[in-house]
């Protein structure tokens, strides 16, 4: 494996994955909601936007304003960076994980 | 949006980047409305304030990670832009300068926090005590409703005010408000009688779930119950998991409550246990309080036209307050013409608690309250001394900025901010001590939920973190810039010597009157028992039954009778009454009214035979003892009561209306005032006989033999009863229980401003040695004693521990006067206190200046004249 490859935080996983999920429908709120049912974890508004705007920056998200009844709303679709970027996580996951058993009361 | 969301909203607003501000506050509206569909506004305020607190860290993100669009500096948006963007910059440098003294930054945050602390616990015990209305939904909807009659004399009052019939009235025919009515009865509640316990219960009406809109977990609310159908409940959460296990079966089903069947007909969610400042354990509805009826006492639903029961309501969309007043003012005046009875003045007011006839209550509070204000000036003062010298050995820097072009504004605001941001972590842990005031309140008490900390509280705690700021920092930073930079670049030490006295001498006075009113509190308490001692306190004591656990009422009631007849008529002196002389709860409040008009008095009854006077020691001055018999219907008096009654002449002989029984007695007797029912101020007592059955406690005068006897007779009567001897020297100290706790914070917050004090001085004294270092040498190098050097550094401090004592002692007085209910008889000028006060403060004095003192006469001249 040449260079440095930058792999995608916890959190920036989550809520990428919680966008490819959404699809079309995957804006601020959706993304939200999505995220707290699957991982029953609470996560606040700001911190997600952050992140939001972090993957946008980083080329792994698209992010569209649209306007509903006068109040703005921003959408979000994974870019086939984005896709690649869980894929290597995930690969890296399996690599991590591959042969590993561990023991239930921690000992080796 | 309400109050707490818009505050909120605007702070992430004005920390959001600009281009991302309408999306991210668009998102929290929505959910805030969401959420505001499916919980109370208290719950949507919280989650609105925990979402944005969470979200200031990943909106400064998003301003770092997005470029800045450029405004014009000009523009009022520009110029607060620019200076938001300089304080975040000092605060940041404020913080690096902070972390840089870790020693001087924990003791000043945890100084200001002990001050701040206090001033947002205190409010928020004030806040849930006075201020806040009920938990309800849109509470500012609803509304208490009082009918008084104006006219009294001082002192009294007229006491008729809106009753069942009036409310039934106002029910059928107003139409701007949801009305409800609702009394306070508390019941035992359980599956019987043995497993019962004691529980606040509220009498309602019953469209008063649905108007207050308090939620149901399980089962239904008490609309449409109508008189006849029963009693019917509504159990609250606690109450149903606490005496029932939290069945599901018993909704529908029939409980015990105090001797009669109720049915449950459901539970209310959980989280609601009071409103205001009383618990509720259960709702009933109230058509059916008759069958609770005592004989011989008033009950509203079935003498409904007799005062009072409380009326209320929520406000109808659409309609006002002023409405509201209007139609109930048309109907209770039309009820009031069709029963023949006076017109009543009707007043609304808000569901804050009232504090009636508690000004005792409110005068405590304030008195608390400028003790904790004092105790936070002691914290300002202490780390504003603090700051001064940290600022003064900055001079260097400062006088360096200045040089390079930087202004003294900005210079200040930059000290500022490191001052804002000591004050902000001290304020925080303030406000995290006053969210868990409920926590202990609710280990003393049921009603935690009412001192949570509201808006207001925050408010508060902001507020007074900002003065903080302002007290602490502000005065150093303009000394400290105050710069010559022609010279030696160094501002004046003789006003900052100045300032420095100045503080001492605020410490110094401040922790002279918290001591001294920790001491006249003490001693009043202390003294109190002796002092007051105006009847046989010493050598009289209460013998109680205790029954058995499994003992019916109606066996418990038999058994009573039985044992104070035995005991009567054993031939040796004893007398019955209904609750313990001189202890915390010696008598009931009522009141009395001439039955020659409408006008009432507070006064206080005791229940007991004739001859608890004879065996209390507390004799006659007109007339004869009362009979035993209640149904002659007679009444003795004390002297402060026949002196408000009948200023002139004699009270033997005239007759009283007594709202506790709804009687008229005939007075046959006047006895000299003595504090039967505690230590404090004498109240205005009515004494009468009751049912034999109702008489609890037998008083006998303590002789060789007395317990001895009493125990054998017991026994003999009935076996199965105990009984337990109180004298009521020791029965007394429980009702000086409150008067103990009120000394014991005095106490605690004495100590604390002295230990602050004590700070403060050592503070000073080892700064002054300091900048006297050269000096001493000198002096011990031309051969000055130890003692010649004490001396001259206790003259230096000479001044400002003057003015601390003068202050101090001014102070004192005017709080010893503040106190003077407080204090049991005790003079304000208690010689004794002051004494004790002087002493504690010399010591503290020595112990603050021992350690600066010893440090001073261990300084060798040699070393200093060689480091010339």
């Amino acid at each position: 494996m040449g260079g440095r490859q930058s792999y995608l935080g916890e959190f920036e996983q989550v809520v990428l994955l919680a966008v490819a999920r959404l699809k079309a429908d995957a804006y601020g709120m959706a993304v939200r909601a999505e995220i707290v049912d699957r991982t029953g974890r609470e996560v606040t508004i700001g911190a997600m936007y952050a992140t939001l705007d972090r993957l946008v920056t980083k080329g792994y998200l698209r992010s569209r304003d649209e306007s509903e009844g006068g109040r703005p709303k921003r959408f979000f679709a994974i870019t086939a960076a984005g896709v690649d970027a869980l894929e290597a996580a995930r690969e890296l996951q399996t690599r991590m994980w591959a042969g590993l058993r561990l023991p239930k009361d921690g000992r080796r | 949006m309400t109050g707490p969301a818009r505050l909120a909203r605007r702070l992430l607003d004005l920390t959001l980047p600009v281009q991302h501000r309408g999306v991210v506050l668009t998102h929290l509206d929505e959910e805030y409305a969401h959420i505001m569909r499916t919980e109370s506004p208290r719950s949507a305020a919280r989650w609105y304030w925990r979402q944005v607190t969470g979200s200031l860290a990943g909106a400064m993100q998003l301003r770092m990670q997005s470029p800045q669009p450029k405004r014009a500096e000009t523009s009022v948006g520009g110029r607060m832009s620019r200076m938001f963007s300089e304080f975040l910059h000092d605060a940041r440098y404020g913080f690096r300068q902070l972390r840089q003294a870790p020693g001087f930054s924990i003791a000043a945050v945890l100084m200001l926090a002990i001050g701040l602390g206090l001033v947002a616990g205190s409010y928020t015990v004030v806040n849930g005590m006075f201020i806040r209305g009920w938990d309800v939904p849109d509470n500012k909807r609803v509304f208490r409703a009082f009918g008084d009659m104006t006219g009294a004399p001082e002192g009294g009052r007229i006491d008729d005010g809106l009753s069942y019939g009036a409310y039934k009235h106002i029910r059928e025919h107003g139409r701007a408000a949801d009305y409800v009515a609702w009394d306070m009865e508390n019941r035992r509640v359980g599956t019987s009688q043995t497993t019962a316990i004691y529980s606040n219960g509220w009498l309602v009406s019953d469209n008063f779930i649905e108007a207050m809109r308090i939620p149901i977990g399980l089962g239904t609310s008490l609309v449409g119950t109508k008189a006849g159908d029963g009693a019917r409940v509504v159990l609250t959460d606690k109450l149903w998991k606490l005496a029932f296990n939290g069945d599901p079966r018993v909704v529908g089903g029939s409980i015990w409550v105090s001797g009669q069947a109720a049915t449950v007909v459901g539970v209310t969610a959980p989280g609601f246990q009071s409103l205001g400042e009383r618990t509720i354990d259960f709702l009933m509805e109230i058509s059916a309080s008759p069958l609770w009826a005592m004989q011989g006492r008033t009950d509203p639903v079935r003498d409904d036209k007799s005062c009072c029961i409380s009326i209320g309501g929520r406000v109808r969309s659409g309609g006002s307050l002023p409405r509201v007043h209007e139609e109930l003012t048309l109907l209770t005046s039309q009820y009031r013409q069709a029963t023949s009875q006076p017109a009543l003045q009707i007043n609304l007011r808000d569901t804050s608690p009232m504090i009636g006839d508690s000004r005792r209550i409110a005068m405590t509070f304030s008195l608390i309250g400028a003790a904790v204000i004092l105790v936070w000036g002691l914290t300002c003062a202490n780390v504003g001394n603090l700051f001064l010298a940290r600022s003064l050995k900055r001079g260097r820097e400062i006088a360096v900025r200045l040089a390079l072009g930087a202004s003294r504004g900005r210079l200040v605001r930059q000290l500022l901010a490191e001052g804002l941001v000591l004050a902000g972590l001290a304020g925080s842990l303030a406000l995290a001590f006053a969210a868990g005031v409920p926590f202990i309140i609710a280990k003393v008490d049921g009603t935690a939920a009412m001192f949570a900390p509201d808006l207001l509280v925050v408010a508060v705690a902001v507020l007074a973190t900002i003065l903080t700021c302002l007290l602490v920092a502000l005065a150093p930073a303009l000394y400290s810039t105050r710069v010559n930079l022609k010279g030696s670049g160094r501002t004046s030490t003789a006003s900052a010597g100045r300032m420095r006295e100045v503080i001492l001498a605020v410490q110094v006075g401040f922790a002279a009157v918290l001591v001294l009113a920790a001491a006249l509190l003490a001693r009043g308490i202390l003294q109190s028992t002796t002092a007051r001692a105006d009847f046989a306190l010493q050598s009289t004591t209460g013998v109680e039954f205790q029954m058995p656990g499994d003992a019916t009422d109606a066996q418990k009631r038999a058994a009573r009778l039985a044992l104070t007849k035995a005991i009567m008529d054993s031939g040796n002196r004893y007398a019955l009454a209904e609750l313990m002389p001189a202890s915390a709860r010696s008598a009931a409040m009522t009141s009395v009214r001439l039955v020659t008009g409408p006008v009432e008095y507070r006064a206080l009854v005791m229940r007991l035979t004739g001859s608890s006077f004879d065996v209390l020691a507390v004799p006659l001055v007109e007339g004869r003892p009362h009979v035993e018999d209640p149904a002659a219907a007679e009444a003795v008096i004390n002297q402060t009561l026949a002196r408000r009654l009948w200023p002139e002449g004699s009270a033997v002989g005239k007759s009283l209306h007594l709202n506790f029984t709804n009687r008229v007695y005939s007075i046959v007797g006047v006895v000299r005032d003595a504090h039967l029912t505690g230590l404090g101020e004498i109240e205005p007592v009515i004494f009468t006989s009751a049912e034999r059955s109702n008489f609890g406690v037998v008083l006998a005068t303590i002789v060789p033999g007395m317990r001895e006897g009493l125990t054998a007779l017991v026994k003999q009567v009935d076996p199965k009863v105990a009984i337990k001897f109180t004298p009521l020297s020791e029965s007394i100290q429980a009702s000086l229980r409150t008067a103990w706790t009120g000394a014991a914070i005095a106490t605690g917050l004495a100590v604390i401003a002295l230990l602050l004090a004590v700070i403060g001085v050592f503070g000073v004294f080892s700064y002054l040695v300091e900048e006297r270092r050269r000096e001493i040498g000198i002096r011990l190098a031309l051969g000055a004693t130890r003692r010649q050097v004490r001396t001259a550094l206790a003259h230096a401090c000479r001044r400002p521990m003057l003015m601390g004592l003068a202050l101090g002692l001014g102070l004192s007085i005017l709080a010893g006067m503040a106190m003077r209910g407080a204090l049991f008889g005790l003079s304000p000028l208690d010689p004794v206190s002051y004494g004790v006060v002087a002493i504690i403060l010399v010591a503290a004095a020595v112990v603050a200046t021992a350690i600066p003192v010893r440090r001073a006469l261990r300084v060798d001249p040699a070393v200093t004249l060689r480091s010339e």
